[in-house]
């Protein structure tokens, strides 16, 4: 997210706002797909034991609704696995929250993606690492690169917006300036990437999958590029910060916006195993109280300065801590 | 006939296709160039679409709207515009979050200053002025479509 003022003097604090302005929530932790690089660690039969059930997670969405959070991403994991994925979708829309969906593609027929037209998502992300069969096949264990083009050309045809996401690998990085111009040819407004994370599955397929530090340059220097070339027609966003800098920002400008677990807690931002809440337990209301004291926890600061020594540390993902 | 030559005669003629002796002079390089330039066009026209229904609607209905990818939320120190498509946040103040409360309410921009001023007091001006520029700033931005 990034901030403008309209009319106004001044900047805001995160901790000014009366409720998040983006709530990702990932609404379980199974997936179809088994990818290298998960940061979720998510795979077949890898859902949570505790995950919200259906009466459960409508009660979250009743209260996003209510909190008039204006865009919530449901990501998983797979999310449409859930059985009860489109009432989720519908219950959230009708009540009108932007929704972004995050898949993995491989669930988007024709009917699926006509409903999502209908329902008025605002925009549905594929995750698509790679510019050919070879290198996408091989990063996302049992998914298929035609099958996630098929689910793309479905929504294309629906008329549902587009967005593109890409993570980089050892095997894959060379491949950016053409998926780049596949995210364009195939109908996409908007393409994210930035750098692989040494969490989740990625920790132990670092050895496989870390892209050398020196290819970074070359890398983001072609994505300059083609967000120049693309530009007016789609949007290129890359970020080039690492996660040390990355968090080091972040405890000084807390963004407007935390995570949902499977399950109900609420993390403050995905590389960091604090929680400010659980939303099985607490209203959103306290939450969002609790998220503003958690990024000022002297532990906090303290867990992301030893990360600077120590970068194994963000590696226990669901080892989770109340931060407050 | 080249990339640049198509674009201008669509931008000046308004015609993406050419008649039959323009075709029979072009090359099969230029051929190709065509149809990526019609499908790019094609491509555009698609995504505008997503946003057109709603400024037509808002325009047949002769008042301004948020657009379809904005949301608006009251805020203590006056309101936020969240754009979905870029994900950006914009903080108003409270002659900002007043503009928008109006938009979102149907009105019209000939009336809207008017009826700023009929409920709020702005003897020096300085609101109506700000509203003005605030409005200009919205639809410059695509943020409020009429």
């Amino acid at each position: 997210m990034t901030t403008q003022t309209a009319a106004a003097r001044e900047e805001k604090a995160t901790e000014d706002l009366g409720a998040p302005l983006y709530v990702a929530w990932q609404i379980t932790n199974e997936c179809n797909l088994a990818c290298l690089h998960c940061i979720e660690e998510s795979g077949p039969g890898k859902a949570f034991k505790d995950e919200l059930s259906t009466e459960e997670a409508y009660g979250v969405i009743d209260q996003l609704v209510k909190a008039e959070v204006p865009y919530v991403s449901f990501s998983g994991g797979e999310p449409m696995v859930r059985p009860d994925f489109f009432g989720m979708v519908e219950r959230i829309t009708k009540g009108g929250v932007g929704l972004k969906i995050e898949t993995n593609g491989h669930y988007l027929t024709p009917e699926n993606c006509a409903r999502f037209k209908e329902l008025g998502v605002k925009a549905v992300q594929v995750s698509l690492d790679g510019a050919t069969p070879a290198s996408f096949n091989k990063m996302r264990v049992h998914g298929r690169f035609d099958a996630a083009l098929g689910g793309i050309s479905n929504l294309r045809e629906a008329g549902v917006p587009i967005e593109i996401n890409f993570v980089p690998a050892k095997f894959n990085i060379t491949e950016i300036g053409a998926a780049v111009d596949l995210a364009h040819e195939i109908g996409a407004y908007s393409f994210y990437t930035g750098k692989l994370m040494f969490t989740g599955n990625a920790v132990r397929t670092w050895a496989i999958t870390a892209p050398d530090e020196n290819d970074y340059p070359r890398y983001f220097a072609t994505l300059k590029e083609k967000a120049k070339e693309y530009e007016g027609r789609m949007r290129v966003y890359y970020h080039e910060m690492g996660l040390l800098d990355e968090l080091r920002y972040r405890l000084e400008n807390p963004a407007a916006l935390f995570i949902v677990l499977p399950n109900g807690k609420v993390k403050l931002i995905n590389a960091l195993p604090f929680t400010c809440g659980d939303l099985r337990r607490d209203t959103l209301g306290k939450v969002w109280q609790n998220f503003s004291l958690a990024w000022k926890s002297p532990r906090v600061s303290a867990f992301v300065e030893r990360l600077a020594e120590d970068p194994t540390i963000v590696s226990r993902l669901h080892q989770w801590e109340e931060a407050v | 006939m080249s990339y640049e030559a198509l674009i201008k005669k669509a931008w000046t003629s308004g015609a993406y296709s050419l008649d039959e002796a323009e075709a029979a002079k072009a090359d099969p390089a230029a051929a190709l160039s065509r149809r990526a330039v019609r499908l790019e066009m094609e491509q555009i026209a698609e995504r505008e679409t997503w946003d057109a229904g709603s400024c037509f609607a808002a325009h047949k209905e002769g008042i301004m709207k948020l657009a379809p990818f904005v949301k608006f939320r009251e805020e203590k120190f006056g309101a936020v515009l969240f754009e979905t498509r870029s994900e950006k946040v914009y903080t108003l103040s409270p002659t900002g979050a007043a503009v928008v409360r109006e938009v979102v309410a149907g009105a019209d921009a000939s009336n809207l200053v008017a009826k700023l001023q009929e409920k709020y007091e702005d003897p020096s001006g300085k609101m109506a002025g700000e509203a003005t520029s605030f409005l200009a700033s919205l639809k410059e931005k695509g943020l409020v479509v009429e």
